[in-house]
């Protein structure tokens, strides 16, 4: 049996034997807690900044896609536009054919009538000159009416299958925006993906920027086959068309315009009419006063060959798109123009008191474009006699007129018209009695059924921070990805927060960005060939194309909104005091809810 | 305090030489990220070449920067020294190793950055891929390219007259895809044939640029006359009315007949300003009567004369 072994007592060597090792373990584990919270930190700084380059590109990218179909929309309502305006020029042309045969019909009605006061030698001398107008008249109006009727057939229905296009582009933009914000994702921040709230804020956007009808309001309005989308109204639709309409209107060229000249006979080779003026103060100085007359006398005459001319776009009824009619009007006379304005006003100026004036008589006599004036003053008392009233006051030398529509105009629409309208056509009034009136049945032509379909944007202010032109977007990176970094999601939960009741867990195990973006119009006017005529700033609308995309700051409401459904925030017991100068969460939670 | 030598020796000392080279790489890695969004993002303002201009512009020379300036742009100014100006210089990428971020070094003072090799390959390309939604995706692509197809030809036509009416304004290949890479090293580990270790740090980022923008009235006038048959017609009737002798007939013509002088009977017009007046700044309405409608107040009458005297 072996004696038990005696201990001996450890000597202080032995003793510290092991010691290092711990002390060692202890650095090691602090260099190692060191070493995975910088490597982890660092990782998760660059995933995060990938998912903020993938939420902005997204965003800006969707932005682009709208900006897209805002610029092609606004290139495709000044086609739209144009083309209108095209088959404007198209009926004027007819109607200049009819304007310019009808000088033969002119010319031998007055020849015979001359022929009577000539012994008959009138008659040889016009005829041959009113056969040339005539027949030449006769050629071009045979080979322009086909060429106007089939031309505006065309360009209608090019105009409908650009408004198809317009549409269709509106419409994909939509499915455009959801492939690139998949490859924006995908290619900044492989494994992200809209969060509920990106999805939730995406929906909004789109519904507001699709024209869908929705609470939020629209960004864009359909004048077409497709209004029902944006539940648009009874009169808003009629107030696209008259909008489209007045447009077409404000762009004609100045043929459609205004093909009209004047040409002053009496006085000759001027560009007005013989003006008289006389402005005289005769009157006599009593010694206590002065005592006199005031004479104001104004006086023009000319005789003038003045050719009138335009086309119109007009609607017969309801301004529905197939109700409108494009028609031209041209005509030409010998116009008289006379104007006499006088007036009287007798005066006492005493030494002491003011100036007193009263009329002692006067008389305002117009006779000129169209229009008679009379009117006689009588010791202050005007007395109208002719009031601006309709007068012949041209002898007509030629008139055409020319239509296209679905629906007819009658002559007397165009008489009705008013003075500014059809180049000032309808101030040569008697040219419409034997000329135009039959020419504008006889040119009646089909194949254009009116105003093409077209998209704009409204003037509606956005009603909230993410509905059209503004765009948020959420992503996230997965609970999975964010494990694969090999960590819990620590530090960045409670990353930009003040407010230590946050919980950490309260990010939902994954890391999340938003970003917003906007597409806006910008015309500046400093730049040259940006500049309006007329100088003035041009706000955003769907008629030129000058929008563009950029990204935008995201406000407080958001961020909130955004913690709240995208990262599961829990603000419950976090008051105001917790956000210095900025408004209480709880009460913005309170008004989004109540708003909802 | 033989296994302290040891352990700090193997184990302590190495690890505490590695923390601060770790952070030195995550840095690196989020630099590459950084530049590779600046590659991507600055296609939103420049043009990669000259031949990516939209047709019909001419009032300003377009902004024009190729993808290997942008490259080494990007490399200068997020691998490059720190706090250094924006400078045109900067085109030229980092040319010696003194011009590579100080931060980067390792203990012994030697560059973790391999700069001399590090942009040998392509790292930037604009592409048509977008978008890759199947089935709307390629119904999309389909619509904007049987459109862009339609108008191009005629664009194309009027090119060879000499014309910069056309509309081309669609293009899908507007996609910048810019991928960065940063060759790394650290001098202080050797590898079995007795070299440094190397690796690379890659970045990608993408973004669609290009809205269809217009850039000013003319340009609105080209793009939009190639969308308006007359205005081709038209344009090719302008050309004809000037060639030699055509010109003086038909100056004779229209002292006549003014209202076809080129000044007049203006085909394909396209008014460059006239919009609804509220959408300016003076404010407006449209009002009807009789079926007529008009604006308030009436814009300015389209410039052009119809009359020979």
């Amino acid at each position: 049996m072996k004696a038990p072994r005696r201990t001996r007592p450890l000597g202080k060597r032995q003793r510290l034997a092991g010691q290092a090792l711990v002390f060692a373990l202890v650095v090691l584990t602090a260099i190692l807690i060191g070493f995975a919270s910088v490597y982890h930190t660092g990782l998760v700084a660059a995933k995060r900044i990938e998912l903020q380059n993938a939420a902005d590109a997204a965003a800006y990218s969707t932005s682009v896609v709208e900006a897209r179909d805002l610029n092609l929309m606004a290139y495709i309502n000044k086609a739209l536009i144009a083309n209108e305006v095209a088959v404007g020029q198209l009926i004027g042309l007819v109607s200049w054919t009819s304007y310019w045969k009808s000088y033969g019909t002119y010319l031998n009605a007055y020849g015979k009538t001359l022929d009577a006061v000539t012994l008959g030698a009138t008659s040889p001398i016009t005829t041959p000159i009113a056969n040339a107008f005539t027949t030449s008249g006769n050629i071009a109006n045979k080979v322009l009416k086909p060429v106007a009727q089939t031309g505006s057939s065309f360009l209608h229905i090019a105009n409908r299958v650009l408004s198809i296009a317009q549409q269709a582009f509106h419409v994909t933009s939509v499915a455009y925006s959801l492939a690139q914000i998949k490859d924006s994702i995908a290619n900044n921040a492989p494994g992200a993906t809209l969060s509920p709230y990106g999805w939730l804020t995406l929906a909004a956007h789109t519904v507001s920027f699709g024209s869908i009808p929705n609470p939020f309001g629209d960004f864009t309005r359909t004048h077409g086959p497709l209004d029902f989308l944006s539940g648009t109204s009874s009169d808003a639709k009629d107030e696209g068309w008259e909008q489209l309409a007045a447009l077409i209107r404000a762009s004609r060229d100045p043929f459609s315009h205004y093909r009209g000249w004047t040409l002053w006979l009496i006085p000759p080779g001027t560009s007005g009419p013989l003006t008289l003026s006389v402005n005289d103060s005769i009157g006599i100085n009593l010694g206590i006063a002065k005592v006199g007359v005031d004479i104001n006398f104004r006086f023009e005459f000319g005789i003038n060959i003045q050719r009138r001319g335009g086309s119109e776009l007009r609607y017969i009824g309801d301004p529905k798109d197939k109700n409108f009619n494009w028609s031209g009007a041209d005509n030409s006379g010998m116009g008289a123009h006379l104007v006499i304005q006088a007036n009287i006003d007798g005066y006492v100026d005493p030494i002491i008191g003011s100036k007193k004036t009263f009329n002692l008589g006067g008389l305002d006599v117009s006779f000129s474009d169209g229009r008679a004036t009379l009117k006689v003053k009588v010791l202050g008392v005007t007395i109208p006699i002719l009031n601006n009233v309709p007068a012949p006051t041209a002898i007509p030398f030629s008139g055409g007129a020319a239509q296209i529509g679905q629906k007819s105009l009658t002559p007397a629409h165009v008489l009705d018209s008013g003075d500014d309208f059809y180049g000032g056509a309808p101030t040569n009034r008697l040219s419409w009695v034997p000329g135009t009136t039959a020419e504008f049945q006889i040119n009646k032509l089909k194949g254009y059924k009116g105003l093409p379909w077209y998209i704009d944007t409204t003037v509606n202010e956005p009603k909230t921070s993410f509905t059209a032109p503004y765009l948020i977007l959420g992503l996230t990176y997965n609970e999975d990805t964010v494990s694969n970094l090999g960590m819990t999601p620590y530090g960045f939960s409670n990353l930009g927060r003040t407010n230590t009741n946050v919980g950490n867990d309260s990010a939902g195990g994954s890391l999340a960005a938003i970003a917003r973006s906007e597409v806006y119009f910008s015309r500046p006017n400093e730049v040259s060939y940006f500049q309006r005529d007329d100088g003035q700033e041009e706000y955003a609308n769907a008629f030129n194309p000058y929008w563009q995309a950029r990204l935008v700051n995201i406000g407080y409401f958001d961020r909130l909104l955004a913690l709240l459904i995208q990262q599961g925030q829990d603000f419950t017991g976090v008051t105001g005091s917790s956000f210095p100068s900025l408004p209480d969460p709880q009460d913005v939670f309170k008004s989004l809810m109540n708003a909802i | 305090m033989t296994e302290i030598n040891i352990v700090a020796s193997f184990v302590l000392i190495p690890l505490f030489f590695m923390l601060p080279v770790i952070a030195k790489y995550i840095d690196m890695k989020i630099a590459t990220i950084q530049a590779a969004r600046y590659q991507a993002w600055e296609y939103t303002v420049w043009y990669t070449s000259n031949s990516e201009r939209t047709a019909g512009f001419s009032a300003a020379s377009a902004p024009v920067k190729s993808l290997d300036t942008t490259a080494r742009e990007a490399e200068r100014r997020f691998f490059g020294l720190e706090n250094q100006p924006l400078s045109a210089a900067d085109s030229g990428g980092i040319g010696s190793e003194a011009e590579v971020k100080q931060y980067w070094r390792d203990h012994a003072d030697r560059s973790l950055f391999q700069y001399q090799n590090n942009l040998n390959s392509p790292s930037m390309t604009t592409t048509d891929s977008t978008p890759t939604l199947p089935v709307l995706g390629d119904i999309t692509n389909l619509l904007y390219k049987g459109f862009d197809a339609i108008t191009s030809v005629l664009a194309s036509v009027m090119k060879v007259i000499g014309s910069p009416v056309g509309f081309t304004v669609i293009e899908l290949d507007r996609y910048a895809n810019g991928s960065m890479s940063l060759q790394i090293t650290d001098n202080g580990i050797i590898n079995d044939n007795g070299t440094p270790i190397t690796g690379t740090l890659t970045a990608s980022a993408a973004v669609l640029t290009e809205p269809w923008n217009a850039g000013g009235v003319d340009h609105v006038s080209n793009q939009v006359r190639g969308l308006v048959p007359t205005g081709i017609i038209g344009e090719i009737w302008t050309k004809f009315t000037n060639l030699p002798g055509i010109k003086q007939l038909w100056s004779i013509l229209t002292f006549f007949l003014p209202e076809f002088s080129n000044d007049c009977l203006k085909w394909g017009y396209v008014e460059p300003d006239n919009v609804p007046p509220y959408y300016l700044e003076s404010g407006g309405s449209h009002s009807c009567s009789s079926g007529l409608c008009q604006f308030s107040p009436e814009p300015t009458p389209p410039p052009g004369n119809c009359s020979a005297f």
